[in-house]
């Protein structure tokens, strides 16, 4: 029980847009984000956390807090400006992967790490049938046997209760809900240990909600794998996340147990947060 | 067992221009293997508060809250790192509260099988189990596929109780588990706890109820103005 080694380790990782100045790179109080004298917006402003192997780490805060610029940066979608993060699955966590090759990078996107997007035209190519979004991945990650890429990506689509018959189908004809699904399939492909998650359940209705989350919850249980869910949705986060982290302006204030955070907050943004849940 | 020593929770209600709520102040007292104590008080006293200060649910303003872990380990649950606490939570630590808090959607006997198949159970002995269980608290058999959510107070309690139970805790913290049952429940909910303290597992509960602390209590303790005070 001691001295778990997480899987992905994150410090002082920042993101900004704009030159900065002294006044705010020395990290000074920057009210929601902005400096006051360059006007410098610091969309992350030194973020450290830990995720630990087979966790769900919830991320809540409200819009434009940085959560999902959190994720993208993780992701490699977004630039860092400062900060280090290690993946204990890559090179044993020694190497920074902010500071590797573009080609490094897209090597942990292929292997080590899945996302799934708010909203799925930024995870799905719209126009490829479904088995072939999946067999992106697998292409990517050199699988080129396409036996094998069809026997996978209907294993992995099957998973996701995408009905056989349907999987050589357009998802831009799918309702929001199985287009998630996709997603998620699509994501899993090359069983990536860490799996990140933005807001994948806004905008769907109650009952597929559910069964999205359901899904998420019932792979965490099969495959183990640690997964990051960033959401405003304070009771999908009460329902997956063993630990939550609260971000206001680029900062986290808060890190907990998900039942501390939510029943006894001790920052006053969470405070208002949490009382003001329905 | 478990040793609480000067424990103390405040609340500090930022929503309120920084107004401080006294939850306890200064509890000590010894829960031992296989024994019961009861906390006692009036409604609002903070006999929860501290259930759940010891589950770290809240997370305590002063003291120490030493735990003698399953490996002979000894935790102090009030500053351990959450990492310790969520494996703790997950081998060791449970804790019932007045409401079933289950994932929606999943039948009752999928739920406990779920919980039973910890360790080396095979899926097919954890379901035989949790159908014994279930049929052991008189939860009728046409229930065992259907949500917990359309269960009766009675039969949601009776399932709550023992989905802790089959976690195999070694410290259980019981908050008013026999609240507004019916006879029946409660001597069913009795029995199960008594079988639970048989097995060495440490118990601390939550009561209102007289017969409950006359039938399980080893040692009792009643919540005064804040404050802990041992009942012979």
């Amino acid at each position: 029980m001691d001295n778990i080694m997480p899987v992905l380790a994150v410090r002082n990782m920042s993101v900004r847009f704009g030159e900065s100045c002294e006044y705010c790179i020395k990290g000074c109080a920057v009210e929601k984000g902005r400096c006051p004298y360059c006007h410098t917006i610091w969309a992350l402003n030194k973020v450290s956390f830990n995720l630990y192997p087979g966790e769900i780490l919830g991320i809540v805060g409200e819009s434009g807090s940085g959560k999902s610029t959190l994720l993208k940066a993780l992701y490699f979608d977004m630039e860092v400006s400062c900060g280090e993060a290690y993946l204990s699955e890559y090179r044993e966590g020694r190497e920074n992967i902010f500071e590797i090759s573009s080609q490094q990078k897209r090597y942990i996107r292929n292997h080590k790490m899945g996302m799934v997007y708010q909203n799925p035209v930024m995870g799905l190519r719209m126009n490829f049938s479904n088995s072939a979004n999946v067999a992106e991945k697998l292409i990517a990650a050199g699988i080129r046997n396409a036996g094998n890429m069809t026997q996978r990506a209907e294993y992995l689509l099957s998973h996701v209760e995408v009905p056989v018959s349907r999987i050589k189908e357009e998802p831009k004809n799918f309702s929001g809900g199985m287009q998630q699904r996709v997603q998620i399939s699509k994501a899993l492909a090359n069983n990536p240990p860490v799996l990140l998650l933005d807001e994948v359940t806004t905008g769907l209705d109650l009952s597929v909600q559910a069964r999205v989350l359901d899904l998420i919850k019932k792979i965490q249980l099969e495959l183990g794998i640690s997964m990051i869910v960033v959401s405003h949705d304070l009771s999908v986060i009460r329902m997956m996340s063993d630990r939550t982290l609260v971000m206001l302006g680029g900062r986290i204030v808060e890190e907990g147990l998900t039942d501390q955070i939510l029943e006894d907050p001790i920052h006053e943004f969470t405070q208002t947060l949490v009382h003001s849940l329905l | 067992m478990l040793q609480v020593s000067g424990l103390s929770k405040q609340f500090k209600m930022h929503i309120r221009d920084g107004l401080v709520i006294d939850g306890f102040n200064d509890v000590s007292f010894t829960a031992y293997k296989g024994k019961l104590l009861a906390v006692t008080g009036k409604s609002g006293i903070g006999k929860s508060t501290l259930l759940k200060c010891i589950y770290r649910t809240y997370k305590p303003t002063g003291g120490s809250v030493i735990y003698l872990s399953r490996d002979g380990k000894k935790v102090d649950l009030a500053k351990e790192e959450d990492q310790t606490i969520i494996w703790l939570r997950k081998s060791e630590l449970g804790y019932v509260s007045q409401f079933l808090h289950v994932i929606p959607r999943v039948s009752a006997l999928d739920i406990l099988a779920g919980r039973l198949l910890t360790g080396n159970a095979s899926p097919k002995g954890a379901r035989e189990e949790a159908e014994y269980l279930l049929d052991r608290v008189r939860i009728s058999k046409s229930l065992w596929n259907m949500y917990p959510s359309t269960f009766s107070g009675g039969e949601k309690q009776r399932l709550n109780i023992l989905l802790a139970i089959a976690a195999k805790p070694n410290l259980l913290l019981l908050d008013e588990p026999t609240a507004s049952l019916d006879a029946v429940s409660k001597d069913i909910i009795i029995e199960l706890i008594l079988d639970t303290k048989k097995k060495g597992v440490t118990l601390i509960g939550v009561f209102h109820d007289r017969d409950a602390i006359k039938a399980l209590a080893d040692t009792r303790y009643d919540m005064r103005k804040n404050r802990l005070v041992a009942v012979s």
